[in-house]
């Protein structure tokens, strides 16, 4: 008989990553003077809002054992349709809500060509990632759309009860996905179409529309960032979110959720989002130049998913399969 | 009961086919109420497919389904479900990530009423489960992941799975492949229970000994056609076997026993972890060696490691005396070893490629010392094994795919003779393939026997390997555990080894 | 039949894009047909075609090369300081080693650590485009020597370099694939990777040099491309990417590999340097242009599936599940 194990499973590999959150922020509180401080872990805290949110869409399709490309691209584009939209006079709200719109259909037209059509996810979603950078382009003639009212700053960088609104959107978020991955049918069958496919499908899933939902959910979450991050920044450049879905990949495998699927989840992304963040801050406090700071990330984020992929393989090798 | 004579399921010349073979040519079946009815037929016969067109993975091509005397389409698995039709399949299907319940509620988790989305009421799941485990007496926590378990408790899940949902035909897939006889008592148990409650059990097996103990009646499939239903009180053992293999069987295997050669392969305390625990063995020139035992003995992994395709953590590889320094398949090749994968067509072929292709690709350097290709060569070489191994096909160029089971193993077999293989590991060399070309292959592993050259050979289908080879290796979780030489075969012997038996009888 | 009009037409459909898109820009614009814009466009797709290639034997052997475009400016941009101090055999020397160590180092990540090609490429990209711009450091290199501009915008008997470049490069590259024992072994690895193994085939191999030769065909086109502009920066050859990919799958080779080839891929880089040169003549914003491409590229695999599932019509796929009873 089997140790009899107990029901804490999904939380079990988070200590591990909590750890390295922990000596992240101790190696750059001992190397930089203003990183330990109450201003900088608000702005940390800011500055991961919107890669946590995009490392959510990004974490749902991984779950599935897919992946979307497009992440950054409908951040993007979605940034500079509401943009575009307040500018021509459209209620704010209403924008908003347009703009999460297109997120959702650019997500549906990911879905629906990988789910229904059955082609690869990766072509399908590396093209679609030109093609809607392409459209933010055209609609914006390759131009930033400039500043924004007070009403729809509020988003990105107002406060509430004394805590900065992005931070509370996304924790909302937050608590709504792990409600929904771990106590919804849907979210069990996401789990369960990354296991395996065809055991869903022998267990009478609809594998198809697991996969079509999940990625309209991925588009609705990458324009919510993409809305957030024009809020924040104050304007809606055509390429804001262009990179996010490289930052959002690594914040899911530090989280947890490896490319085979089916296991991991939206708690470890959060943590393996605010490493991220905390990694990006401290290199800015090093004085680091942009260029550097680019290609360092790079650096490790490549060697993150490295040794995620070669943990992986020890792992697979352990169980003996 | 008395209502046990009443007809639940009837199938009408159900056919059904793949490219390449008629899997099932006009089947039909009438399983009773409350009957254990065994599904009987050797590897390929069309059992498991006549069953998953029962529970909607598979389409049909041609027949008709009754339930209860009403005919029923059975478009897919939900279908099946509502119909009352549960399957334990027989690879196991089960999400290693997830724990017991949720592998058993899969797709029909318990509900919480809220209008919005479909919560899952997690506390009745885990209370349902834990019930269903305590009916089946299953010792296993509820909560445990699939990855941890064994593969007999991973068999005790499935067969919870199956009855998670009110069944009225449940169908076995060979539940008892990996049990032990413990298990297997409390199987029948449970077999007995389900009956009592009126559920019809449709149990394919080809262990003879069991359909004595649990079967009501025992229909036999060969090569897709129905063949007889029987009463399994009035029927003895050897009238099943005529039925399942037909009369062919005496002339099936040919054997010339000859003169055994030198050493060919010898391979010293082989370990690749936990698969293969400390197995050492040799073949001679001129032998055919048998590897024996369950799905899962590691039969497989002893023949890719010797090919260099698992890298082993101990153990020494021989060829001829000589000990192989580095092991991949390059050098397996190097070394004149041929393997003829049991997944012929993921492994052994390229499939998408012509027969000429195939034929030639462990080749390539000897046939074009220069680098490049000539393509009159390569046909003139083709047609030649085409013809000498009677291969049916139109031409050389013909894509590997569009060929049947039996052909394209003989594909993959010119191959390996192209290279003049000293060395040949067959990995379960007939399996999906027709009575026809069975005999063909039979007959040319003889053939390469009594040229010389050395044959390892694994089957799970123990006339067959008592047939044919000169000695057997029976493995049983990962260690060879007895070997016999040919003029001491005895059937049961070698059966109760494999199953982990040995020792107690001797 | 209907169904073997379609699957004609699906053989044929490059050639009547191709030809569409001639008839259609002479129709709409008088500028196309001239010799200088013919010769313009040819010399375009030349670029364009032996970046294909290269990512065309990635495709074929089942992977996907993300990374050419910032290899391409990785090796050309380093390669720049040298050929700007005068040492242009040098200079082509040190973009050929960085772009052969880049690909390389994509092909090693792939078979011994087990990245999926897109992943492992796509890290490269940025690594590579990040140490392109830490090098130049926002600068421009440009002005050099006329021999080594003759390499990219040189003519000769009328014709420019670029072009007979491309028609020895093409030449080699179809010998190899489809005449030799290596172009043989590519496919067979495409087209199933564990049987090709199993048959004595030294897969990582075969896959490390596909991703080592894109990596030199990367930096021999970032060297020809500088020298076509005569300058070099961090920002060059970003759409050779997306536009490869579109050529290498509009010109007829499938996605899932082991099929097609690099003379499939020839016309696919004709195509799409007519579609852009095309969209350049009719004022098309230039925004436009990834969206026309990763519409290609979608567009070409409806064709084949459309052509798959024309060919297997008699067989419903079910799943991959082998029958054994």
């Amino acid at each position: 008989m089997v140790n009899l194990i107990n029901s804490k499973n999904k939380f079990k590999k988070v200590p591990g990553i909590l750890f390295g959150l922990l000596a992240v922020v101790c190696i750059f509180s001992i190397t930089t003077p203003y990183f330990f401080t109450l201003n900088n872990f608000i702005n940390i805290l800011e500055q991961a809002s919107i890669l946590v949110i995009a490392s959510f869409a990004m974490t749902l399709t991984i779950l599935l054992g897919k992946i979307d490309m497009s992440i950054g691209s409908i951040m993007s584009l979605t940034g500079v349709v509401t943009g575009l939209m307040i500018h021509n006079g459209m209620p704010v709200w209403i924008s908003v809500f347009l703009g999460v719109v297109a997120g959702a259909l650019l997500g549906m037209f990911n879905g629906y060509l990988i789910s229904y059509q059955g082609f690869d996810f990766w072509i399908v979603t590396f093209s679609s990632m030109g093609i809607i950078q392409s459209l933010a382009l055209v609609i914006t003639n390759g131009a930033t759309v400039p500043g924004f009212g007070n009403d729809f700053r509020f988003l990105g960088d107002g406060s509430l009860f004394g805590l900065p609104v992005i931070v509370l959107i996304a924790s909302g978020i937050t608590i709504l996905l792990v409600f929904l991955t771990l106590r919804t049918t849907f979210g069990s069958n996401v789990y369960s179409v990354g296991g395996s496919e065809q055991i869903s499908k022998y267990a009478g899933i609809n594998t198809e529309a697991i996969v079509f939902k999940t990625y309209i959910l991925s588009g609705i979450l990458a324009g919510i960032a993409g809305i957030v991050l024009a809020s924040k920044v104050n304007s809606a450049s055509p390429i804001a979110g262009s990179g996010y879905e490289f930052d959002a990949i690594a914040a899911t495998l530090i989280g947890g959720t490896p490319f085979e699927g089916g296991r991991g989840g939206i708690v470890g992304t959060l943590i393996g989002a605010l490493i991220i963040a905390i990694l990006m801050n401290g290199l800015n406090l090093y004085g680091f130049t942009p260029p550097i700071q680019f290609t360092l990330i790079g650096f490790i984020i490549v060697l993150i998913i490295i040794i995620d992929v070669l943990n992986e393989k020890y792992k697979a090798k352990k169980w003996g399969k | 009961m008395s209502i046990k004579n009443d007809v639940i399921l009837r199938l009408e010349n159900i056919t059904k086919e793949f490219p390449g073979v008629l899997a099932l040519d006009r089947v039909s079946l009438e399983v009773k109420q409350g009957e254990v009815h065994v599904l009987l037929g050797e590897n390929g016969a069309g059992k498991s497919t006549l069953m998953k067109i029962l529970c909607g993975v598979y389409k049909k091509d041609g027949g008709k389904i009754f339930i209860d005397n009403k005919e029923v389409t059975i478009n897919g698995v939900k279908d099946a479900e509502k119909l009352g039709i549960g399957i334990i399949h027989q690879e196991f299907n089960l999400l290693p990530f997830r724990d017991i319940a949720q592998n058993i509620y899969l797709g029909k988790e318990p509900r919480k009423n809220l209008k919005l989305v479909d919560v899952i009421d997690r506390s009745v799941m885990y209370k349902k489960c834990r019930e269903l485990l305590d009916s089946l007496e299953i010792n296993i926590n509820e909560y445990a992941l699939v990855k941890d378990l064994g593969v007999a408790q991973k068999q005790m899940v499935e067969i919870a799975k199956a009855l998670s949902s009110e069944v009225k035909i449940l169908i076995m897939d060979e539940p008892t492949a990996t049990l032990t006889k413990n298990e297997i008592d409390k199987l029948f148990n449970i077999i007995l229970q389900l009956k009592a409650k009126g559920v019809s059990i449709i149990y394919i097996s080809h262990r003879l000994e069991e359909i004595k103990i649990i079967g009501d009646r025992v229909t036999v499939l060969r090569d897709g056609k129905y063949i007889g239903t029987v009463e399994v009180c009035d029927t003895s053992t050897d009238e099943l076997v005529k039925m399942m293999v037909g009369r062919k069987i005496e002339n099936l295997y040919t054997r010339t026993y000859n003169k055994i050669g030198k050493e060919a392969l010898r391979v010293e305390g082989l370990t690749l972890n936990k698969r293969i625990r400390d197995v050492s063995f040799k073949i001679h020139e001129g032998e055919i060696v048998g590897f024996y035992g369950l799905v899962g003995a590691g039969r497989t992994e002893v023949a890719k490691t010797v090919f260099g395709e698992y890298k082993p953590d101990k153990g020494s590889i021989y060829v001829f005396g000589r000990k192989l320094s580095k092991l991949t398949p390059t050098e397996a090749v190097k070394n004149k070893i041929g393997l003829l994968p049991e997944d012929r067509k993921e492994e052994g072929l390229n499939i998408k490629m012509s027969v000429k292709q195939n034929i030639v690709q462990a080749s390539l350097k000897k046939v074009f010392p220069s680098g490049i290709l000539k393509e009159e060569l390569e046909l003139e070489i083709s047609k030649k094994y085409i013809k000498e191994l009677n291969i049916a096909t139109p031409d050389a160029h013909k894509i590997v795919k569009n060929l049947s089971g039996g052909n394209q193993q003989k594909v993959v077999l010119a191959k390996w003779l192209l290279t003049e293989s000293d060395i040949i590991i067959f990995d379960e060399p007939t399996r999906g393939i027709d009575v026809g070309a069975k005999a063909e292959i039979y007959e040319i592993m003889d053939e390469l026997a009594k040229k010389g050259r050395a044959i390892m050979m694994i089957s799970s289908d123990i006339k067959e390997i008592m047939g044919l080879t000169d000695r057997i290796y029976v493995m049983y979780q990962g260690k060879i555990v007895a070997e016999f030489d040919h003029q001491n075969y005895n059937q049961e012997k070698i059966i109760s080894f494999a199953i982990g038996k040995g020792e107690k009888h001797g | 039949m209907a169904s073997n009009n379609i699957k004609l037409l699906i053989k044929y459909a490059r050639f009547f894009i191709l030809i569409l898109l001639f008839s259609g820009f002479s129709l709409l614009s008088p500028h196309f047909l001239t010799f200088q814009n013919q010769m313009n466009i040819l010399a375009q797709a030349a670029l364009l075609s032996m970046v294909s290639y290269g990512m065309t034997l990635a495709i074929v052997t089942g992977g996907i090369d993300l990374s050419m475009g910032s290899v391409l400016a990785l090796s050309s941009c380093i390669a720049a300081s040298f050929l700007k101090s005068g040492n242009i055999i040098g200079g082509i020397l040190i973009g050929l080693i960085i772009g052969f160590l880049c690909g390389s180092i994509n092909g090693l990540s792939i078979t011994k650590i087990g990245l999926s090609p897109f992943i492992a490429t796509y890290g490269m990209d940025w690594v590579a485009r990040g140490l392109a711009y830490v090098y130049m450091g926002g600068t421009q290199i440009y002005g050099f020597s006329a021999v080594f501009r003759f390499l990219g915008s040189g003519q000769f008997l009328g014709v420019p370099a670029l072009i007979y470049e491309m028609a020895i490069m093409t030449i080699v590259l179809v010998f190899v694939t489809y005449k030799t024992i290596y172009g043989r072994n590519i496919y067979a690895t495409g087209s199933n990777k564990t049987a090709t193994r199993l048959s004595g085939v030294n897969t990582d191999k075969i896959i490390i040099s596909i991703y080592s030769i894109n990596g030199l065909l990367s930096a021999i086109v970032g060297l020809l491309y500088i020298s076509r502009l005569n300058a070099a920066e961090a920002v060059i050859g970003t759409d050779f990417t997306l536009n490869s990919i579109a050529a290498t799958l509009i010109g007829g080779t499938p996605f899932s590999g082991g099929e097609g080839g690099v003379a499939q891929t020839f016309i696919g880089a004709v195509i799409m340097t007519l579609l852009t040169n095309g969209m350049n003549i009719l004022g098309i914003s230039s925004y436009w242009q990834n969206a026309v491409v990763g519409f290609v590229i979608l567009f070409s695999l409806f064709i084949e599936k459309t052509g798959k599932v024309l060919s297997e019509k008699r067989f419903e796929s079910v799943s991959k599940t082998s029958i054994n009873a």
